[in-house]
């Protein structure tokens, strides 16, 4: 009983959340197109915060991941690449924070099907000010360049 | 009698001053033209490895004896720097026009327990169907990288991914004589630039 009424509580808060997203704005999104079979990808954006208020990313999902974590690439001075999950992402007030390759990436992990031929999935950022943010991303090739497929 | 020595002397001197000083000049001329190349200068034997291909065939370096190597290790896993990466690879080739032919692309997994070699044949051909992807057994592949200098390990972390692999991530250019002669580091990535150096070095 007691755990209902939290959960309603939360829901009740959170649904207020939802609709407070008019601080964040998401830009140039897109999500890396990898070889069938392959069960990660990395999603990359400009996540910009006209608020005057300091706001925080919390968490992600997607429907076309089994999950999503937020992870930044490292490369140290003898070029060994490491990654690091990012628990909680600060987005500060009127400033935006780029996610770009090589750097900091959503990473999907588990993709449930091939990104090959999609055209865009979809990905929810919760953010602890602003709520849920739910945009559709498009799945491009990477970059630099084109790439020769095999037909 | 005294003045005769004092003048070999003088010419014995003279030679060898004359001498440094072409080897100064030699040395810093030598450098200056390598430093004239995109990826660091390496100069070292590449070791011969032999390993199994994302067909299931075995695969030695000494296969590609008239060649331009380039080599690269990596894992399907990642979901950002090798796919930038094997990217890149591509655009290099792109860049080659008719003397792609000449240059070999291989991908060697630092990851053999879940990188086999279907999974090597779903993913290496996707950037370019020229490309080779190498696996073997955990012991094989410890014993190339070590060969090569490429440091691995596999990093356990609070992730929904299992683990993920810190991993030297330096494509290798190895020439035709089977010299790993350039290295490019991720700062020197620019497709272009590689295939510059490739150029002047067929």
């Amino acid at each position: 009983m007691k755990k209902t009424i939290v959960a309603l509580i939360l829901f009740f808060v959170l649904a207020q959340f939802s609709f407070a997203q008019g601080n964040i704005v998401i830009s140039d999104a897109w999500v890396r197109e990898v070889p069938p079979g392959t069960s990660m990808s990395a999603g990359y954006m400009t996540i910009e915060n006209n608020g005057d208020e300091d706001d925080k990313l919390v968490s992600m999902s997607s429907k076309a991941a089994e999950s999503a974590e937020l992870h930044i690439s490292k490369v140290d001075n003898n070029d060994v690449a490491t990654m690091e999950m990012i628990e909680v992402l600060d987005i500060p007030s009127n400033n935006s924070i780029e996610l770009e390759p090589g750097g900091m990436h959503v990473m999907l992990i588990g993709l449930k099907e091939s990104l090959v031929g999609k055209d865009s999935v979809d990905l929810k950022l919760v953010f602890e000010k602003a709520g849920e943010v739910m945009i559709e991303v498009p799945v491009k090739k990477g970059q630099p360049g084109g790439h020769k497929h095999h037909h | 009698m005294k003045r005769r020595n004092l003048f070999k002397i003088l010419i014995g001197m003279l030679v060898i001053i004359l001498l440094l000083w072409g080897i100064i000049l030699y040395v810093y001329l030598d450098q200056n033209t390598k430093s004239d190349y995109y990826g660091m200068v390496y100069e070292t034997e590449a070791p011969e490895f032999t390993l199994t291909d994302q067909d299931g065939s075995k695969v030695s370096l000494s296969d590609f004896k008239d060649k331009l190597v380039l080599i690269f290790f990596g894992y399907t896993h990642c979901p950002d720097i090798c796919p930038m990466t094997m990217s890149v690879m591509n655009n290099v080739v792109d860049q080659l026009g008719d003397q792609a032919e000449q240059v070999q692309v291989i991908f060697v997994t630092i990851d053999p327990e879940r990188d086999t070699q279907e999974k090597l044949k779903s993913y290496v051909p996707y950037y370019n169907e020229n490309f080779i992807g190498l696996t073997g057994t955990p012991e094989e592949i410890d014993k190339v990288a070590d060969d090569y200098n490429i440091f691995y390990s596999k990093e356990e972390v609070e992730s929904a991914s299992g683990y993920l692999m810190g991993h030297n991530s330096s494509v290798l250019l190895i020439t035709p004589d089977g010299e790993i002669f350039l290295r490019y580091t991720q700062n020197r990535m620019d497709p272009v630039s590689i295939a510059g150096d490739i150029k002047r070095i067929l």
